[in-house]
């Protein structure tokens, strides 16, 4: 059972999962081009490619970002075309049948992230770098895979919940930090902004969104 | 094999289905008629699982729904009102996704029935005709062996060719498996070909629940000479659904139950039986429909008049 849903989550992703790949190698090139000479006379300029290499380093997060949503959407999207009316008459546990579509989705994931995991591994090895620069492929793309993951759980989550539920989780989380700031603003002027501290927790060193900071160059020193 | 006791549901403020009591026996084929909007599809949800009673309980093969729907809907082929195959799939591929979670699927069943509904095996579900769309879910449904058919309007929109085909195919299955179907309609004809048993729902109601050959053969519209009390009437060996005087004095009876030795009874009340009328099972279905709505509009009345 699990494999005819694993199967039918290829049939619906294969179209952007190859498009993903196809991305993957593209920036992983784009990193070096123009940057690197391949006829042996090595870098250009160390700093130029280390610029080019954390600016680029957005797109792997808008890609890694792309991937998870799309597949998240991709997950539910033919269930919510037909109502859910097929899944819920299959005779399984509506818990088995989410679970099983989250995990497919997930194993997913893996295509693209080794994909990039390899392109970006074989374009560091040709290209000719100074011993003070490393190709991070490895690392780059568990970062990938791991930012990607985040966003597909939380779209996941959100597009497999009712309507009423999702309207309701971001009326009320807009509700609470409507008051929080109306608080911090006129009541204690000394209140630490939920918002922030919130905001704080996600992004620092350790949060969960961390893979989604810094850190996301191909070459480093 | 299928009961439902008391089962409430409110759907909005204008639907409910209220204290129905329902049985489909073993190995019937059991039409579910009534009108649009009297409650058919909220019914077949209810006994599918698809939405859970306020109150009551529903039993499917053994199974509380909607507890233990996961265990019924193992047994259960059905086949929805609305199209619920995922339009992406190709035939084949709706007919591999089905049969991984179906264990008694009947894979030579599946390929001899698309053949003979001439679905080709690489068309995409969504670009199907609705007629062809009727076939792959009735193919669907009969190739996982299920005990129990639960069909809701398998017919409604298709030409009389299709019509003919699915259920041809249906009562093949029905004869060689012995299993239980019911099927919703408003095509009363249909029913009465396929059908051992009926059950009429119109707002929420089940007002009949009888043997085909009762509800053919036992409803009748009686003219009769006026005279016989309402007392007298309940009295009957048979159900007087309804009176309506006529002009010329007499009344016009529409009755349950009718055998026509039952002629002796009007005898012994003193009143003349002047004729007895045959209705088709179209006319018994939109008299009996006529008699619960006037009944129930009566009961109102009396209700306000008492509350005033």
């Amino acid at each position: 059972m699990f494999r005819a849903i694993l199967w039918s989550q290829w049939k619906w992703a294969r179209g952007f999962l190859l498009v993903a790949v196809l991305i993957g190698m593209i920036l992983s090139i784009f990193v070096l081009r123009g940057q690197v000479s391949f006829d042996g006379r090595g870098v250009y300029s160390i700093p130029d490619l280390l610029d080019r290499s954390r600016a680029f380093g957005v797109f792997f997060q808008l890609d890694a970002t792309a991937v998870g949503l799309m597949l998240a959407i991709a997950a539910w999207q033919q269930d919510s075309r037909t109502r859910h009316v097929y899944a819920l008459l299959l005779p399984v546990s509506r818990a088995w049948y989410a679970s099983s579509r989250f995990a497919a989705g997930m194993i997913l994931l893996l295509i693209p992230a080794a994909a990039l995991a390899i392109s970006t591994a074989i374009t560091g090895r040709l290209a000719p770098l100074p011993p003070v620069l490393h190709v991070y492929s490895a690392g780059l793309a568990a970062r990938w895979l791991l930012a990607a993951a985040t966003v597909y759980a939380i779209i996941f989550a959100l597009v497999s919940a009712s309507p009423r539920l999702v309207k309701r989780i971001v009326l009320g989380t807009v509700a609470i930090l409507v008051l929080d700031l109306l608080y911090g603003g006129f009541v204690d002027t000394a209140h630490r902004s939920l918002l922030g501290a919130l905001m704080q927790s996600l992004f620092s060193r350790n949060g969960p969104y961390a893979p989604f900071l810094d850190g996301w160059m191909l070459i480093d020193v | 094999m299928i009961a439902l006791r008391s089962v409430h549901y409110r759907a909005g403020k204008h639907f409910a289905v209220e204290s129905l009591d329902m049985t489909v026996p073993t190995g019937s084929i059991y039409g579910f008629i009534g009108p649009n909007g009297a409650g058919k599809t909220t019914t077949m949800r209810l006994i599918l699982g698809l939405l859970a009673p306020k109150a009551g309980t529903i039993e499917v093969l053994g199974h509380r729904m909607p507890r233990e729907a996961r265990l019924a809907l193992a047994k259960v082929g059905v086949v929805p009102e609305r199209p619920h195959v995922y339009p992406t799939f190709t035939v084949d591929e709706a007919m591999r996704f089905h049969s991984a979670f179906h264990t008694g699927w009947d894979a030579a069943r599946a390929t001899k029935l698309r053949a003979q509904f001439e679905l080709l095996p690489h068309q995409l579900v969504g670009s199907l005709s609705k007629g062809q769309t009727g076939k792959l879910m009735m193919l669907l449904a009969l190739s996982q062996s299920p005990e129990l058919l639960i069909l809701d309007e398998p017919t409604d929109g298709l030409d009389p060719v299709v019509r003919q085909e699915v259920l041809e195919a249906l009562t093949e299955f029905v004869a060689t498996k012995k299993a239980t179907v019911l099927v919703s309609s408003h095509l009363v004809h249909e029913q009465e070909r396929i059908c051992d048993w009926v059950g009429v729902m119109d707002h929420g109601r089940l007002i009949a629940e009888l043997p085909m050959t009762v509800f053919r053969n036992g409803i009748k519209r009686l003219r009769v000479g006026a005279g016989v009390s309402d007392a007298a009437a309940q009295a009957a060996p048979f159900l007087a659904v309804s009176r309506r005087a006529l002009e010329n004095g007499a009344e016009e009876w529409l009755v349950r139950n009718w055998e026509p030795s039952m002629h002796s009874w009007f005898v012994s009340v003193g009143v003349p039986l002047q004729e007895v009328i045959d209705l088709d099972l179209e006319q018994a279905f939109v008299s009996l429909l006529r008699a619960a709505r006037a009944n129930s509009a009566n009961a109102a009345d009396a209700a306000a008049k008492e509350a005033a």
